[in-house]
């Protein structure tokens, strides 16, 4: 075999090692559509909703705040009136820290989350909870930014929503700094959140 | 003693035993600290017990009903990955001596088209099924919320 002919060769199998190796390495690291429990630092960005009171509000209105943010619906029985709950009692175990954070609830469901079913039902929990929906095209939105899944379920003749039941601390400049799942108690949350409010 | 006396005897000890098993049974259902979180105006909620089998026979909780509801299930919250999805379940196996807790974010009595107007403190009648203990009763108060005002 000529030597030139071997050293192309030779670098041709390097490449070809090489081009495999970034291959594999890119398949294993592509983020996956599926997780949303782990945080990243894409989770977030802007959204165009409107609160409880019917006005129009943007991701900019919080500037300045830590965000909390969780994605529900009125009709859940059971983890969305617990994260409203723990989200009241963060509030109440923080104190004064409370005046940097604001607490927000987007819901997944704007067939029937209109402003006004928000409205009453944000009525039970902290007061300065904000409750956001939109038009189905703005909660999509909102929730492809926060990388939040939900899906209609029917139920016997009415439907139910599966849904990301995790809550997403933003900080002041709207970037992503921790979540907590459902499971986390509102002291546990508390606390974690009083230490990154510094 | 005749052959048909000691037959009928037979059959009153044999009646008289399987008559103290099921009240036994019955009697070895405990329910505690029932409770629901009903957000005042919203058509769903659900309810929250432990529920203790004290006998020495499995058990199941078959069945939920009240009159404040038009509807009540067995559900579960089934955490996917970060995704939370409501399931309805048939029924809660209870093996002996087993305490099973429904709970938020786990197994509750969902409870669908709530009567209105149902406020913290008040209670509702929970009326639960078990294939073998039969029907036993509690009340839930509605719970309070973690912000009253
Ligand atoms: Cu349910």
């Amino acid at each position: 075999m000529p030597r030139p002919f071997a050293r192309v060769l030779a670098v041709t199998a390097v490449l070809a090692i090489i081009a495999a190796g970034a291959a594999l390495w890119t398949f294993f690291n592509a983020p996956s559509p599926q997780v949303t429990s782990s945080g990243t630092a894409s989770v977030g960005g802007p959204f165009t909703l409107v609160d409880q009171q019917g006005r129009t509000v943007t991701d900019e209105a919080f500037r300045g705040r830590w965000m909390l943010v969780f994605f529900g619906f009125t009709h859940c029985p059971d983890v969305c009136p617990t994260a409203l709950n723990d989200m009241s009692a963060v509030l109440t175990e923080l104190g004064t820290a409370s005046d940097k954070l604001q607490p927000i609830f987007i819901t997944v469901d704007p067939e029937r989350d209109t402003v006004d079913a928000m409205s009453q039902y944000v009525a039970n929990f902290d007061p300065r909870i904000v409750a956001l929906t939109g038009t189905p095209e703005q909660i999509a939105q909102a929730a492809k930014a926060y990388r939040v899944y939900y899906k209609k379920v029917p139920q016997g003749d009415d439907y139910t929503m599966d849904h990301t039941g995790i809550l997403y601390l933003m900080d002041p400049q709207g970037r992503f700094m921790t979540h907590f799942t459902p499971n986390t108690t509102p002291a546990d949350m508390a606390a974690r959140i009083r230490k990154l409010l510094g | 003693m005749n052959t048909l006396s000691m037959r009928a005897a037979f059959a009153a000890v044999f009646l008289a035993l399987a008559c103290t098993a099921t009240q036994a049974a019955d009697a070895n259902i405990t329910l505690q600290d029932a409770h629901a979180q009903i957000v005042f105006g919203a058509k769903v909620g659900a309810a929250y017990l432990r529920v203790t089998n004290g006998s020495t026979e499995p058990d199941r909780l078959v069945a939920v009903s009240t009159p404040m509801a038009s509807k009540a299930e067995l559900h579960s919250v089934i955490d996917d990955n970060g995704v939370m999805k409501m399931r309805l379940v048939e029924g809660i196996a209870l093996k002996p001596g087993e305490t099973v807790e429904l709970k938020p974010g786990g197994l509750h009595v969902m409870l669908m088209d709530i009567q209105p107007g149902l406020k913290p403190g008040d209670t509702i009648p929970l009326t639960l099924t078990f294939e073998k203990a039969g029907v036993k009763s509690v009340s839930a108060s509605v719970d309070k919320p973690a912000h009253g005002h």
